[in-house]
């Protein structure tokens, strides 16, 4: 139709012209990001709040790690240490008192000159105030399970917190939460008598807490929603000012491209990489980077449904661990990493027993136990018992890429050994909501405890905290577990002031689950952060500790 | 010109519609070419157990080493868990082409049903079913799949096996209850407007008034009338289940691991995108190159039975 | 006419309260509340726990109830609500940054989609048969085929990682000393093209069939053989005429960009509506969810409302066609 170029020609060529140039343009502004003064953290999740009692995400504690200086802390030795107190109150100090009457006074001194970071004085009258808020069930305090145990809280003079429990408690020594009276007290005054206790606890709190750690906010536009929490140096902390004057906190979804265009100088262990990511990462950058790799808190198992008849079986039980080649695992999905775990608690925890018994790959002797258990192999390679196939269904979440390779995995050991095994998973939210918390799954059910230093099992492995019907679906103890030796060392634990007599009832409980094997140990999560070359003191906890727990001694060279 | 014509004339006396169109349909050659690649996909995923035996391989066994380049054994190379790549997007071809063929045979069904009727008996059962096709089209089509594919089934059908309602046959089951729900509308405005022109139409009418029931006059007399725009529209439509498909599994709401689907392969792969791009490509590539074939197959079908715009081509 | 403009009025109203409650109840029929949750991640929590929070936040009354509660407090109150995933936050605040990006992204991708397909269109137009048409019309096919989520992973795997050239996700850099128009374009680049392809590829289609209706029509080829000059002709008369029902195509085809932009958004982490709809879903965030939610429907079924009007205005046949 046209002979010449036409204008419509032109024009398109024009338009195509002006693209080219302008993202030309664009793509030549790439540069690298510079700040001596400031540092950034990166990691996925932002908080959903600041408020250090409405808590509920690890991204929150990150920042409260920065905010909050806590009465005592675990360092990432998980050892104990006094931080606004002089001491650890205990029995041998004289700080710890039993009365006649089974209850128990704990007294707690306080730092001279503990100040918010508006200058105003940090008293025992905020810790008080603190455990009344949390009492008042009109404040959506997610457990109050420590609160309710304290009968009473004294200020004796300025710096003198007296703590009245109402039985001995062994975990009394973690310290109490505090939030500023003289900035909320206001508003708690106003709204405790009425029906919602609205702005006490959906107020600006949430979004501007007042804090007295080494560093604070200084406005409300300190948080940028969705992108990054800006914090500077508290001119009223106690201790030695930090070496950053500022500390960002940037939520990002490409961490590793932000880390090495240098948007950001730290990716968060607990919120950053996922251990095959970092994995990944650290393929390609070589030792350009430094990658902290440390054994946490998560532990990863599978629960038996102990009421199913096949499952009774103790052998059974061991056969199928004996069957599943954990090392293995860890080894193709997380390049060795990851740490096989073989009872209830961590390597770290005061009461872990090194001289468990362990199930190592052992398809033979998992083949010989299942024999002994009548479980006989039949032409089509499964196992059968009067006439019942060995078949079995594993049930976890979906969301969790890893689970669901573990599953693959475990589907191909066990087929070496005659067992069937399906995979039925559901939505994080079906599967907590619905199917552990009321006992549904038929056999097996994979999922990670979040253990913590003075883990304990209490939940876990008593009778009474087999979630039913009778008891409102109370308690943690999914697996059905009814040992009555264990029952009695996990249920007394707690209730033992002596950390030497806790410790030696804690080795032989572990002594009992392993031979037991109420549930399949996997592993526990290694968690993974990543830091420049000249960063020093980044210490890495592993447990619910945040990374910025000792923030004001980060340095850059 | 004229030659031509007369040429052709005796050969459409002896031809019916249906073998004119399909000879129309050979002239694109586009489509020509994108049935070829869909029979080989279905080919392929038809036979992908006989295919894996053969080659010695499994969608669901890790193993092999992970990571492993293309090989004779693994022609694509095994994944992050050492299962080979090629046996799982042949699984993944069942299970999206099932998704993606099954729902639109559904959602033409539903629209038929729905369109034949508003546009026979018209009046109010007319306006009330129209205004629901329109709003359903005018709502935000992915938002809502997305709600919709996060609710428990269980609370929804209580009423169904539980067999069906937990594990894989419940997300499949979900997925095409879903795309079912939000793609019948296209087909339904064709028919109604087809069923418009036709109840006019003498054979239609002559029916009438012998007394065949109306039942009847619409599964005999419209829908038959309708057939080349509802396969026309079922076909564009394919294309679009396997795409929202895809999404909601990359989204990990639909097609759940360790079944494969092509979506849910993505989602995977996302973590190793930097070492090993190529698990992110192939299913992606796959998802392309079947959807433009649906596409073009479409439009080669509309071409086809659409004699206007075929006129105006051969000029 | 009036009346016309009335009843899709009244018809477009209806169908927001019958979505708005079709969402709030899926809403609740999404299993295990967030709540719940709570019990997995801290072994502390007791069912007492659990009641107690969803009283105070009025989760333990029936699905109607509590949406009827919902419809009050919108339209009689004008409040929001908080949301429940950013805890202290009013959804008014959360959503009055989100709205603005959302409609940045979706403008951008609108505009160039509209500078690039509208000339191509024509283009292959005029050109029917030639290898640029053939061209145009398998790449149209191509970008209406394409999983945009997929192609958001390649762009940021080619030009994020491979080449270095534009930042992988987010909206501008953290360091305020850059901000700036050069800074923000340039965290748009990748996210606007990844939305504008589907668009492009389905305008291009539109374009050139409706512009190949309107070269062939028997006016046009009149005014060539009175020897008018080539494009004079396409401008004045065939592009015009070819744009009419262009127009409305593209206002109907506003609700894809509106679903496009929650799969681009999130996998750029791009903070607009479409993203934070995704996120409230997920996190059971009501108030903010059911937000987002009507904001996106009603930017949907007005956009077709304004397609409707747009067509009944070019072509008054339809108002009668429509009854």
């Amino acid at each position: 139709m046209a002979k010449k170029k036409s204008k419509i020609g032109l024009m398109f060529f024009g338009i195509s012209v002006i693209f080219v140039l302008v993202i030309t343009y664009l793509a030549t502004q790439s540069k690298k990001g510079e700040h001596s003064e400031r540092f950034v953290i990166g990691a996925t999740q932002e908080p959903d709040s600041l408020h250090p009692l409405l808590a509920s995400m690890m991204a929150q504690e990150v920042i409260e790690g920065l905010m909050f200086e806590p009465m005592v802390e675990y360092d990432n030795q998980w050892d104990l240490h006094p931080r606004l107190v002089e001491s650890i109150p205990s029995l041998e100090n004289g700080g710890v008192k039993n009365l006649p009457d089974g209850k128990v006074v704990v007294t707690w001194k306080f730092k001279e000159g503990l100040k918010w970071s508006d200058g105003h004085p940090l008293t025992p009258d905020d810790f008080i105030f603190s455990w009344q808020a949390e009492l008042n069930p009109k404040f959506p305090v997610v457990t109050r399970d420590t609160v309710s145990r304290i009968e009473k809280m004294e200020a004796l003079d300025d710096r003198t917190l007296v703590v009245t429990w109402k039985a001995p408690y062994a975990y009394f020594d973690q310290g109490h939460n505090f939030i500023p009276k003289h900035v909320l007290g206001p508003i708690y005054e106003k709204e405790k008598d009425l029906p919602e206790m609205k702005e006490f606890s959906e107020g600006d709190y949430n979004l501007f807490p007042m804090g007295n750690g080494p560093y604070m906010m200084t406005s409300k536009e300190d948080w940028k929603k969705g992108s990054y929490i800006t914090l500077t140096r508290n001119p009223h902390f106690y201790g030695d000012p930090g070496f950053f004057k500022q500390i960002t906190y940037k939520k990002t979804a490409a961490l590793e491209s932000d880390f090495v265009s240098g948007n950001i100088d730290a990716i968060d262990p607990d919120i950053g990489l996922t251990l095959p990511q970092a994995l990944d990462f650290e393929k390609r950058a070589g030792t350009k980077y430094r990658f902290h790799y440390t054994t946490g808190l998560i532990w990863e198992h599978i629960d038996f449904n102990l009421d199913n008849p096949m499952l009774k079986d103790k052998r059974v039980r061991q056969a199928l661990v004996y069957g599943i080649d954990r090392e293995g695992m860890v080894s193709k999905l997380f390049s060795d990493k990851e740490v096989v775990s073989h009872s209830s608690l961590p390597e770290k925890h005061y009461g872990y027993n090194p001289d468990v018994r362990k199930y190592p790959y052992n398809p033979q002797k998992a083949s010989q136990l299942l024999d002994e258990a009548g479980w006989k192999l039949k032409d089509d390679g499964y196992r059968y018992k009067d006439g019942e196939k060995f078949s079995l269904v594993i049930m976890s979440t979906t969301d969790n890429q890893a689970r669901a390779d573990v599953e693959q995995l475990i589907q191909a050991d066990w087929k070496k050994i005659g067992v069937e095994l399906s995979v039925k998973n559901e939505p994080a939210r079906v599967f907590f909501g619905e199917t552990t918390n009321k006992r549904k799954f038929p056999h097996l059910a994979m999922y990670a405890w979040m253990l913590s230093p003075v883990s304990d099992n209490e939940t876990s492995c008593t009778i009474k905290n087999i979630p039913s019907k009778e008891n409102n679906w109370q308690g943690q103890n999914y697996t059905g577990w009814r040992n009555a030796r264990a029952d009695e060392i996990y249920r007394t634990i707690p209730t033992i002031l002596d950390e030497k007599k806790r410790r030696e009832l804690l080795q032989e409980g572990e002594e009992i689950w392993s031979e037991e094997l109420p549930a399949i140990p996997l592993f526990l999560r290694t968690q993974v952060s990543v830091t420049h070359e000249n960063l020093q003191n980044w210490k890495p906890t592993g447990m619910q500790v945040p990374i910025t727990w000792n923030a004001q001694d980060w340095k850059a060279l | 010109m004229l030659e031509n014509k007369n040429r052709k004339a005796p050969i459409e006396k002896s031809e019916g519609p249906l073998a004119l169109a399909w000879k129309r349909f050979f002239k694109h050659k586009l489509a020509r070419i994108s049935l070829s690649i869909l029979i080989v996909f279905v080919l392929l995923a038809v036979f992908s157990p006989w295919i894996c035996q053969f080659l010695g391989v499994s969608y669901d066994d890790p193993s092999a080493a992970k990571f492993l380049g293309s090989s004779k054994k693994h022609i694509f190379g095994t994944d992050h868990i050492g299962r080979d790549v090629f046996a799982r997007l042949l699984f993944g071809a069942r299970v999206s082409l099932s998704v993606g063929l099954i729902s639109a045979l559904m959602a033409a069904f539903i629209g038929t049903v729905i369109g034949a009727l508003a546009g026979y008996f018209g009046g109010f059962l007319d306006s009330i079913l129209m205004r629901f096709t329109d709003a359903m089209m005018a709502l935000p089509t992915l938002p809502l799949m997305i709600l919709f594919a996060a609710v428990d089934l269980k609370n929804v059908l209580p009423f169904l096996p539980t067999t069906l309602l937990e594990g894989n046959q419940a997300s499949i089951l979900k997925l095409v209850i879903i795309v079912v729900f939000f793609s019948w509308m296209t087909v339904a405005r064709l028919v109604r407007g087809s069923t418009l022109s036709l109840r006019e139409r003498e054979f239609v009418l002559a029916a009438q008034a012998i007394g065949v029931r109306q039942i009847d006059i619409i599964f005999r007399h419209i829908i038959p009338n309708c057939v080349a725009p509802i396969i026309v529209a079922s076909t564009l439509s394919v294309g679009g289940i396997i795409l929202y498909e895809s999404v909601l599994s990359f989204l990990g709401l639909g097609i759940q691991p360790p079944m494969p689907s092509w979506g849910n392969m993505l989602t995977g792969a996302q973590d190793y995108l930097r070492s090993s791009p190529l698990l992110a490509v192939y299913p992606g590539l796959f998802i392309l190159i079947t959807v433009v074939a649906f596409n073009f197959i479409g439009d080669g079908l509309r071409d086809a039975f659409d004699p206007k715009f075929v006129f105006s081509k051969k000029k | 006419m009036i009346q016309y403009f009335l009843s899709r009025i009244v018809h477009t109203i209806i169908v927001l309260i019958v979505l708005s409650f079709a969402v709030y109840g899926s809403m609740a029929l999404m299993p295990g509340d967030p709540i719940e949750l709570l019990i997995t991640s801290n072994p502390r929590v007791k069912p007492e726990d659990i009641e107690r929070l969803k009283k105070i936040k009025g989760l333990d009354q029936p699905i109607p109830i509590r949406y009827v509660k919902w419809l009050k407090e919108v339209v009689v109150d004008r409040d929001l609500g908080y949301s429940r995933t950013y805890k202290g936050t009013r959804t008014w605040d959360l959503v009055k940054d989100r709205i603005p990006n959302s409609l940045k992204l979706m403008l951008a991708a609108f505009v160039i989609s509209l500078v690039v397909a509208i000339p191509i269109g024509v283009y292959s137009a005029t050109r029917q048969y030639s290898l640029f048409d053939y061209a145009t019309n398998f790449g149209a096919f191509v970008g209406i085929s394409i999983p945009s989520f997929w192609l958001g992973l390649m762009f940021i795997l080619i030009f994020a990682e491979k080449l270095q050239l534009f930042p992988a996700s987010g909206m501008e850099s953290d360091d305020p000393m850059r901000h700036g128009l050069v800074d923000s374009l340039r965290y748009m680049v990748l996210p606007v093209i990844s939305l504008s392809v589907q668009e492009i590829g389905s305008w291009v289609r539109y374009m050139r069939s409706s512009m190949l209706e309107e070269v062939n029509k028997d006016y046009i080829r009149t005014a060539q053989s009175k020897g008018l000059e080539q494009d004079t002709v396409l401008f004045k008369h065939a592009l015009k005429n070819a744009l009419i029902p262009v127009i409305t195509v593209i206002a109907i085809s506003l609700p894809a960009l509106v679903s496009g932009a929650l799969i681009t958004e999130t996998v750029f982490t791009w903070d607009g509506m479409g993203k934070l709809l995704y996120d409230s879903i997920m996190n059971s965030d009501y108030y903010v969810a059911m937000f987002s939610f009507m904001f996106l429907a009603i930017l949907t079924l007005f956009s077709n409302f304004f397609a409707d009007i747009l067509y009944a205005i070019v072509d008054p046949r339809i108002r009668y066609a429509g009854k």
